[in-house]
């Protein structure tokens, strides 16, 4: 009995410190029951083309930089369900630029 | 900010049209596994189980961006909205910067680190710096190890300090000048979140609630 206490309350224990979602129950709700298409690897422009017209100063970007090259999504073109992930290649690394 | 090579496959994430506690869950095209988008963890399929690996990826103004990376590229997508101006900081309340791991997280809420600029703190093992630019309402995470010292950080005169050397650091981590002048700092990946959100998905996170 004592010992069935002792594994329960190590049990507990190790749930308590499980921060992530194994506690709880993966309960998605279907609001569109057709995934979106993904958009992969979508053209990129430098600095000079992008600033002013894609994006301006004030607004706000998702920046990440790998290895020596730095590229930045414009908050703005990134809502919508098409287009909330960003599948695409950076410094040598398949990235997925999401926020 | 994910990479999305996963057991030496290349994964594509969409939309997948569900939402679990209000928050995207992506799949992916290959394997037609879930993922929950901020966990960053599939959580149905194929690959159940599995945890992406998380980038730094930092929110700021373009203004600031493209000073920092001069040579960035930029996605050329035409907008489909107008709402993210400046929202961090009419808003602040609503976003956190978090840190997270299999085994903890700590949410800084925005509205803290609009205040101090700079906080010293320890992630598990790992002494972190955050350092917040008001002006661009960026926020990003640095190891404070460098070259086997430990470094504590101060705000003074309008820049970034180290205590024990007195180097002078940018906001966004380089050193411009003292001993260290042209050394780098480790970023550690910090997610820009909803605070609501981060709540719901890790509801044992530490918040720091500031220095004082």
């Amino acid at each position: 009995m004592k010992c069935n206490q002792t594994a329960l309350l190590f049990l507990l224990s190790l749930a308590w410190h499980q921060v992530g979602a194994e506690e709880r129950e993966f309960n998605p709700r279907v609001v569109i029951p057709q995934a979106f298409p993904a958009i992969v690897e979508p053209d990129v422009v430098n600095l000079k083309k992008a600033d002013g017209s894609l994006v301006t100063d004030e607004e706000l970007v998702l920046g990440v930089v790998i290895g020596k090259e730095a590229r930045a999504y414009p908050i703005n073109t990134l809502t919508g369900p098409l287009r909330e992930i960003i599948n695409d290649q950076l410094g040598g690394q398949a990235i997925a630029a999401t926020w | 900010m994910y990479a999305r090579e996963v057991k030496g496959k290349k994964l594509s994430f969409a939309v997948s049209g569900m939402l679990w506690n209000r928050s995207l869950v992506m799949i992916d095209k290959e394997t037609e596994s879930l993922w929950s988008h901020l966990l960053g963890e599939s959580m149905r399929g194929e690959l159940k189980g599995t945890m992406l690996e998380t980038l730094p990826g930092t929110i700021m103004t373009w203004k600031a961006w493209k000073k920092v990376y001069p040579k960035t590229t930029a996605l050329a997508l035409d907008r489909t909205a107008r709402e993210f101006v400046k929202e961090f900081q009419e808003k602040p309340g609503r976003f956190v910067l978090g840190l997270r791991s299999i085994k903890s997280a700590t949410a800084y809420p925005f509205e803290v680190l609009q205040e101090e600029r700079v906080v010293n703190d320890a992630f598990e093992d790992e002494p972190v710096v955050v350092l917040f630019d008001r002006e661009s309402t960026g926020g990003r995470a640095f190891s404070r190890r460098l070259e086997g010292k430990t470094l504590t950080f101060v705000w003074t005169k309008g820049a970034v300090v180290d205590e024990e050397t007195g180097s002078v650091w940018t906001l966004h981590g380089s050193c411009e000048k003292g001993v260290y002048n042209g050394k780098r700092l480790t970023e550690i990946p910090a997610i820009p979140s909803f605070t609501k959100a981060w709540s719901q998905f890790y509801p044992k996170s530490t918040v720091y609630s500031g220095a004082r």
